[in-house]
C-alpha cells in the first residue's frame, strides 16, 4: 500500500487502476484493452480475476477488447464491431455456431472458417468444384429462398473429417500437420483452395497422404454474394 | 545447412545467470522452437548463437566450426526479429538486398547477382509484386515475409526467429505459422525459433527445447512432451491445455496406498500405486491429462470436492478451472453449464495415465516395466 506506482510490477499496476476505478462504486464499469500489454500468462490470470471480480459486484461491465479469446474467457455477451458498424451481440457460442455474416464468422474461431465457393445445382442443391455437398433442410430452404448464384459455403475446422480418398469426396493432399496436444491442424491442398481441418491427435494423417474430405451437415455456413449468412441473418440473435 | 552444437554454454548479466550451461545438438535442417516462460534465458541463448551476446563459457558449433568468438557477420547465419527491424528508408528490394552490400563479409556480389537473388528470394516469400514499395506501406505479415526474405537472402547455415509470429493477429498468426513451416521445408535451412506459445511450438517445432531458469528441461517432439513430460514443470507448461499438476499426500493403510486430494481420499490404482512404491507420509506431484478428469456427482464414488475458480468458452467446449490446495485444475465438457465463480462442482480424476514426480528431483517417476 505504501508502495510508489513505479515500484510496481505489470500486474500490480492492473490491479491498482482496476482499483482506482471500482472505488466509488460506480453504476457502470468501462475497460479498455486492460490486458493487451500484459504477458500471456498474466493475462489468462488477469482476466480470471477480473471475471471474479465482476461477479461478486455485480457491476455492470463493458469491456473493449480485440482478442477473441479474452471475450469468450470474460463475457456474458459478445459485440462484434467492424468499420463503425455492430455486426452482431451474442454469447461466445451464438457467434461460434450461428454467425450472421462472413465477417463474424471468419473473426471467430480459431483457426478461422474455411469458405468454399459453391455452384448452384439446382434449387435447393450445391457443389464444390463439381462434387455435391449434402445439406440439411434448414439449409436447403435457404437455398430455395434465394436466387442469388456467388455463394460460398462456410464450415469450422473441426467440422470437416477425413476420410479415404473417393470419387464423389472433395479430396485433398496433407501438406502440413501441426500437432497441438489433444488435437493436430491438419493443412490440406485441394481443388477448391487450402483447407484446415482439426483431427484429434490419434487420427493424424502423414504429410504427403491424399485424403478425402466430409462436411458435418449441420455445420455448414452459407453467405450470399453479400457475405450475409443465409442462414442465421434473418433471426436476431438469442443474447 | 549445417548441424548446431552447443556445449556447456554459459552466460551470466551482472548477478544473474541467464544461462546456467547448455548443451543441445541440432540436427542438420531441423526446425527446432526454444521455448519457455519469459526469463527462461531463451532469447539469450539465440542472442549467443547470433553473436549479438558473447558466451562466458562454453562452445558454440555450426557444422564443423566453432563460432563462438566470431564476429555476427563471420557466423554464417540469417536473423529474424519479433518488430521486423526493417530500414524505413528502404523500399522492399533494397531491405532484400542489403545483406548482400555489407562490406564486411568475405563474399561481394555483383549488381547481376543481387538482382537475381532478390527476384527469387522475392519469388519464394511470394513478394515480387512489393518490391518496389517502402516498407511502410506494407501489412504485418508482408513486412515478416520481407523480414525472412532479409534473412535468407545470404543462404545461411542456419536461420535465426525471434517470436516471429507472436505478435500478429489470431488469424494471420495461423496463415504466418503455416508459411513459415512450408517455407523452411522449401529451403531445408537449420532453424531455430524463439517462442513463449507452447501451441505455435508444437505447431512448428521437429524438436522443441523446454528451457526454465537458464537450463533445458526437456528436448524432444511435441508428441512426447505431451505424452512423456520429463518433469512437474513441463507437464503443466506444454498441452491443450495442459496436464492439471496437483499436490497430493499419501497415506498407508495396511497394503493400500491412499491419495489425499482436498478433502477426499482416492485409491490410485495399480499403475500409480506401483510408481509411488517407496514413498511414505509426504507429499507428492501428480500431473492429469485434462481428459482425465470429469464432473461428477457428490455421491460417486471416488470424487473431490471443489469449487470453480473460472470458467470460459474454447470453440464448443467449456473449460472450468477449479483450485484444489492451490493448484489449478483445469477440465473440459461439452455439457452447457451455466456456472458461476465460487460454485461447488464434484470433479473425478481417473489416475490410469497420471504421471508422478520425484519430490527431490522434480523429475518423473518411471516404473521398471514399460
Amino acid at each position: 500500500m505504501g508502495r510508489r506506482p513505479s515500484r510496481l510490477s505489470g500486474g500490480e499496476k492492473q490491479r491498482v487502476g482496476i482499483g482506482r476505478a471500482l472505488v466509488r462504486e460506480p453504476a457502470m464499469f468501462l475497460m479498455d484493452e486492460p490486458l493487451g500489454h500484459l504477458e500471456a500468462y498474466l493475462r489468462v490470470e488477469l482476466r480470471a480475476e477480473i471475471r471474479r471480480l465482476q461477479e461478486r459486484l455485480g457491476i455492470t461491465t463493458i469491456y473493449v477488447t480485440h482478442d477473441q479469446e479474452e471475450a469468450a474467457a470474460i463475457a456474458d455477451r459478445i459485440v462484434v464491431m467492424s468499420a463503425g458498424r455492430l455486426q452482431q451481440i451474442g454469447s461466445f457460442l451464438d457467434l461460434f455456431d450461428r454467425p450472421v455474416n462472413r465477417f463474424v464468422a471468419e473473426f471467430v474461431g480459431e483457426p478461422p472458417m474455411v469458405f468454399l465457393p459453391v455452384d448452384r445445382t439446382g434449387v435447393d442443391s450445391i457443389a464444390v468444384k463439381g462434387i455435391q455437398i449434402p445439406v440439411s433442410e434448414p439449409l436447403r430452404a435457404a437455398l430455395r429462398a434465394t436466387k442469388d448464384s456467388e455463394l460460398v459455403l462456410g464450415v469450422r475446422p473441426n467440422d470437416i473429417s477425413l476420410v479415404t480418398p473417393a470419387a464423389g469426396h472433395l479430396n485433398g493432399k496433407v501438406i502440413l500437420v501441426q500437432p497441438q496436444g489433444d488435437h493436430a491442424i491438419v493443412v490440406l491442398r485441394t481443388p477448391a483452395g487450402t483447407v484446415t481441418v482439426i483431427v484429434p491427435s490419434d487420427q493424424r494423417p502423414e504429410a504427403g497422404a491424399t485424403v478425402g474430405l466430409t462436411f458435418a451437415g449441420e455445420g455448414l455456413h452459407l453467405f450470399d454474394s453479400a457475405a450475409k449468412s443465409l442462414l442465421y441473418n434473418r433471426e436476431e440473435s438469442s443474447g | 545447412m549445417a548441424e548446431v552444437r552447443l556445449n556447456g554454454v554459459r552466460k551470466r548479466f551482472g548477478p544473474i545467470e541467464a544461462l546456467r550451461g547448455i548443451d543441445l545438438v541440432i540436427p542438420d535442417g531441423a526446425y527446432v522452437c526454444l521455448l519457455g516462460p519469459s526469463g527462461c534465458g531463451k532469447t539469450t541463448l539465440l542472442r549467443c548463437l547470433a553473436g549479438l551476446e558473447i558466451v562466458d563459457a562454453g562452445e558454440i558449433r555450426i557444422g564443423s566450426r566453432s563460432v563462438e568468438a566470431l564476429e555476427p557477420f563471420a557466423r554464417n547465419i540469417g536473423l529474424a526479429f519479433q518488430n521486423y527491424a526493417l530500414y524505413p528508408h528502404l523500399d522492399v528490394r533494397g531491405n532484400l538486398a542489403f545483406p548482400l552490400h555489407a562490406p564486411r563479409h568475405r563474399t561481394q556480389f555483383d549488381n547481376k547477382e543481387i538482382e537475381q537473388r532478390v527476384s527469387s528470394i522475392a519469388a519464394l516469400l511470394q513478394i515480387e509484386g512489393l518490391l518496389d514499395k517502402p516498407v511502410v506501406a506494407l501489412s504485418g505479415g508482408q513486412k515478416q515475409r520481407v523480414a525472412l526474405g532479409r534473412a535468407l537472402i545470404r543462404n545461411p547455415a542456419v536461420l535465426l526467429l525471434d517470436e516471429p509470429v507472436t505478435h500478429l493477429d489470431a488469424r494471420l498468426q495461423h496463415e504466418m505459422r503455416v508459411e513459415l513451416k512450408l517455407l523452411q521445408r522449401r529451403v531445408g535451412t537449420t532453424t531455430i525459433h524463439v517462442t513463449h506459445d507452447q501451441l505455435e511450438a508444437q505447431a512448428l517445432g521437429d524438436l522443441i527445447v523446454i528451457m526454465r531458469d537458464g537450463l533445458i528441461e526437456q528436448v524432444g517432439a511435441a508428441e512426447e512432451l505431451c505424452r512423456r513430460p520429463a518433469t512437474s514443470f513441463v507437464a503443466s507448461f506444454v498441452g491443450d491445455p495442459p496436464m492439471s499438476v496437483l499436490r497430493v499426500g499419501l497415506k498407508r493403510e495396511a497394503d493400500t496406498l491412499l491419495l489425499l486430494v482436498g478433502a477426499a481420499q482416492l485409491r490410485p490404482g495399480e499403475r500409480l500405486t506401483r510408481l509411488l512404491d517407496g514413498f511414505h507420509d509426504q507429499n507428492v506431484e501428480i500431473a492429469l491429462p485434462a481428459n482425465d478428469i470429469s464432473l461428477g456427482n457428490a455421491d460417486d464414488e471416488q470424487t473431490i470436492p471443489a469449487r470453480v475458480q473460472a470458467h470460459e468458452w474454447v470453440g464448443r467446449e467449456l473449460q472450468i478451472v477449479v483450485a484444489l490446495d492451490g493448484s489449478p485444475i483445469r477440465l473440459r465438457t461439452q455439457q452447457r453449464l451455466a456456472l458461476r465463480i465460487g460454485d461447488e462442482v464434484t470433479i473425478r480424476a481417473n489416475f490410469e495415465r497420471a504421471q508422478a514426480f520425484d519430490p527431490k528431483t522434480g523429475r518423473t517417476l518411471r516404473s521398471s516395466i514399460v
